[in-house]
């Protein structure tokens, strides 16, 4: 099977099969737009995945090699969030910037399968929660202005029709 | 670089997470901060831009219809959701106050929207005090709001009308609206170029307008009262549309039409209630810059008098009588050349005869290369 040198920016370097590496939309253009294909010596340098998210990565890919290709679907409805497997749920247990910088690496790669997974991970951290609960789990700040705050106080008062 | 967190993520991986949530969970992610709100914005506002609050709306509905307010262009309010009249009805809202009040303050805000209807069409029972009156103290700031529809069965309080100041339509279908009220705000909206008004909401001093309309083109209106009360219309300096609708007395447009003969610079009349008599006939075919024309005739010398109106390109003619307008029809198609549609209601008509001529001048008007006539008969 041919390999190919995936260089992490903190320039590591890491033999990866070809199989593998083209589950990445980015890496599989970049291949081929630049005929490395067969190429054993070339190097793709990958500046903004570190080494540690990188083999996370590598990881993830290796195991869902076979996966058929995710298909697309109606786009405005929500989506199951139910259907993780055990591996992936054992795999993403991270602290939270490694979900983050997952999220970056799977988004910049183009890995849609890793994507979906960890947006969906997200996503199960957002359900059922309140805001004030959902910015401690993120810890993001409350950056309304009292004005803004009493609007959205106020809009959630619409009554319940009877 | 320490570890990032959620804020870092771009737009597109929110969206990822944004489809895995439902709505209730989505409404909750606007609630967060600056940054998620102004994402469920540009996701779902587009939703919003047209939106009609009516009795079925619902909360999660209408909550992502408040969060999304700046993006409303159009909106219809029915005042029938906040009907508290509970027999024979299982929807609406049951603190209507409360969330009049959350509509208020919502529509204070709506910084582009462009439309707004305001209908109370069933009869409404509810604790909230002058709802038109609320609306109008609420939108009388927004900069963009040039068109306005309120249509009221049942008296209502539109004081606040006139705090308005940038309207360019305004529908005003009500039992009743105090003169006074009407010409301030005309007064205050100097860009008013359509006026439409119920059928006697105003029964006198319509005059008391005529100088505050400088920019008004398009007026439709309708009362019983003597003719002296809409007279002063004709100095309307760019009036071109005329509609007149409903029950009037015998004759009263003759000095109406007099003036606006005068004038000459009327395109579109329609005159729907009431047949017009010889005298009135005969000054509307001296508005010759007339091209579309609606009206009621009684007679055979009525409608063959309109054959004056050489300029004409739509005529939508109602009779009050059966008799046989055919000839006097042939008239008209014979003498205006810009026809383009006759329409007969209620007459006695040969429509043989009459395809006949339209054929024969059709035949003539593709030599010209102008559009043909169509014949529409009601029967």
């Amino acid at each position: 099977m041919p390999s190919i040198k995936l260089q992490s920016s903190d320039e590591e370097i890491f033999d990866t099969d070809i199989q593998i590496a083209k589950c990445s939309g980015t890496i599989k253009t970049m291949l081929e737009d630049c005929g490395m294909e067969d190429d054993e010596n070339a190097i793709v340098p990958l500046p903004n995945v570190n080494s540690t998210i990188l083999r996370k990565v590598l990881t993830w890919a290796h195991y869902h090699k076979d996966d058929p290709q995710p298909t697309e679907d109606d786009e405005s409805k929500e989506k199951r969030t139910d259907d993780i497997i055990s591996w992936d749920a054992d795999f993403l247990k991270v602290d939270q910037g490694t979900l983050f910088e997952l999220i970056l690496a799977a988004n910049y790669l183009d890995i849609k399968g890793l994507l979906e997974l960890t947006c969906k991970t997200v996503a199960n951290m957002i359900k059922g929660k309140t805001p004030e609960e959902i910015r401690k789990t993120f810890n993001i700040k409350k950056d309304f202005t009292p004005a803004e705050e009493e609007q959205v106080r106020k809009e959630n008062e619409w009554c319940e029709e009877k | 670089m320490s570890a990032p967190n959620i804020e870092e993520l771009h737009d597109d991986c929110l969206y990822y997470i944004f489809q895995f949530l439902s709505t209730e969970d989505r409404i909750i992610f606007a609630q967060v901060c600056k940054r998620f709100r102004q994402f469920f914005i540009n996701q779902c506002g587009s939703k919003y831009r047209e939106y009609i609050l009516e009795k079925y709306s619902t909360r999660i509905e209408l909550i992502q219809f408040c969060t999304c307010r700046e993006m409303v262009t159009s909106l219809t309010i029915d005042l029938d959701h906040f009907n508290t009249a509970r027999c024979f009805r299982n929807y609406g809202c049951i603190a209507s106050e409360n969330c009049f009040g959350i509509l208020c303050q919502t529509l204070a805000g709506m910084i582009g929207l462009e439309h707004l209807v305001v209908k109370q069409l069933v009869f409404l029972i509810t604790p909230i005090v002058k709802p038109f009156d609320q609306i109008l103290a609420a939108v009388r700031h927004l900069p963009k709001l040039k068109r306005l529809e309120m249509h009221a069965i049942n008296d209502c309080s539109l004081d606040h009308l006139s705090q308005l100041r940038h309207l360019e339509n305004l529908q005003i279908l009500v039992p009743k609206i105090p003169p006074t009220t009407l010409v301030k705000s005309c007064k205050s909206n100097g860009n008013l170029s359509s006026l439409h008004l119920g059928y006697a909401c105003v029964q006198k001093n319509l005059r008391d307008i005529v100088p505050y309309c400088k920019n008004l083109e398009v007026l439709k209106f309708g009362m019983s009262a003597n003719s002296s009360e809409y007279l002063p219309l004709a100095m309307l300096p760019k009036l071109r549309e005329l509609s007149y609708f409903g029950i009037r007395r015998s004759g009263s447009f003759e000095p109406l039409l007099s003036a606006l003969a005068a004038k000459s610079q009327l395109t579109h009349l329609s005159i729907d209630g009431g047949s017009l008599t010889l005298k009135e006939t005969s000054q509307l075919v001296r508005i010759q810059s007339l091209r579309h024309c609606k009206c009621f005739c009684s007679s055979t010398e009525c409608v063959e008098m309109l054959a004056k109106l050489t300029n004409l390109e739509e005529l939508c003619l109602s009779m009050s009588c059966s008799l046989d307008i055919s000839i006097s029809l042939l008239t008209i198609i014979a003498s205006c050349k810009n026809l383009k549609l006759l329409r007969i209601a209620m007459g006695k008509v040969n429509t043989r005869v009459l395809d006949d001529a339209i054929r024969l001048e059709n035949a003539k008007a593709n030599e010209n290369t102008k559009s043909p006539i169509v014949l529409e008969v009601d029967k």
